[in-house]
């Protein structure tokens, strides 16, 4: 299975090393854009073409919550978010999950591992939705039908 | 901060640094760092890497790890699976980042003591030598340690602002 991900960090480093994870996993099998902060990743972003969205939470410019809001009002379906955080920003990304903004979270140092880990329910959520039909994430779900 | 041990003072919950480091070292960069005595300045001289992260709230710091040349590409191949340069951007990129996840590791050790503080994006610095100073009335600690990757030291101070002269 082919996904479109929008991989977001002002850090090159963590983008490389959470593109070469996800690769790894081979969960699916990726193709990549880049941003390097909200508001780059905002001008990026196309609802019909990114399917899954890597985000860091602390960032300059436009942090990754403010990016999601803003995409959240771009879309007519649900696109998911992984929120990369570290510890120190942990309560604040579980409220997020709570309000349905983000779908899950992959806390800093991280392994290939834990980012399958993280995605295997995700993915679960994805199956279900194509099996009953359901629209909440438009398209990307007949992928996983 | 300082360089000798005769100023250096210990700061409320500075302990939390050490406590970070040693969980942060093992699990984002595979390394048992262990406390020894302070190494001086000579540990620097084949090239540093500083980065930096201020912490506001219930303590008023700024955080330092510095990196010599060897233990910075050694501790950075370790956090990311693979080779960075010394020189290169990446590696700005992933000392800071580790200083990002020990200063989260911080955040979390002082939220369990009651202390609330939130934690700056890092800044880092990267130089052929340093010597530190200390600016008057600064409260600072300075801890070494060595670990398989080389020797590397983290600090906090406190109190006013220290200059810092590469």
């Amino acid at each position: 299975m082919q996904l479109n991900a929008m991989v977001i960090d002002d850090s090159g480093i963590m983008r490389k090393m959470v593109m070469r994870s996800l690769s790894e996993s081979e969960i699916a099998e990726f193709t990549f854009t880049e941003g390097t902060d909200g508001q780059d990743a905002l001008s990026k972003f196309d609802p019909s073409v990114h399917e899954i969205i890597f985000v860091d939470w602390n960032m300059p410019n436009m942090n990754g919550l403010e990016f999601v809001k803003k995409i959240r009002e771009m879309t007519d379906h649900h696109v998911p978010v992984v929120m990369i955080t570290t510890e120190s920003t942990m309560g604040k990304v579980e409220e997020a999950m709570e309000g349905g903004a983000v779908d899950t979270f992959i806390c800093k140092p991280f392994t290939t591992e834990v980012i399958k880990k993280k995605l295997e329910p995700l993915f679960e959520k994805l199956q279900d939705a194509a099996e009953s039909g359901d629209n909440f994430f438009g398209a990307l779900a007949n992928k996983f039908a | 901060m300082t360089t000798t041990e005769e100023n250096a003072i210990e700061l409320p919950h500075s302990d939390a640094v050490s406590l970070a480091v040693k969980e942060i070292l093992m699990t984002a960069c595979g390394t048992v760092a262990e406390q020894c005595e302070d190494l001086g300045e000579e540990m620097f001289h084949e090239g540093v890497i500083i980065s930096v992260i201020s912490v506001m709230g219930g303590v008023e710091w700024s955080i330092f790890l510095g990196l010599p040349r060897s233990t910075a590409t050694a501790m950075a191949e370790g956090f990311a699976g693979f080779a960075i340069p010394f020189e290169s951007e990446d590696m700005g990129d992933a000392v800071g980042e580790v200083t990002n996840i020990l200063a989260g590791n911080v955040k979390q050790i002082l939220d369990k003591r009651g202390v609330n503080i939130e934690i700056s994006l890092p800044s880092v610095f990267r130089a052929d030598g340093l010597h530190i100073l200390k600016q008057r009335n600064s409260q600072a600690s300075r801890i070494c340690y060595t670990t398989s990757m080389g020797p590397l030291w983290t600090g906090v101070i406190a109190g006013c602002d220290a200059g810092v002269v590469a």
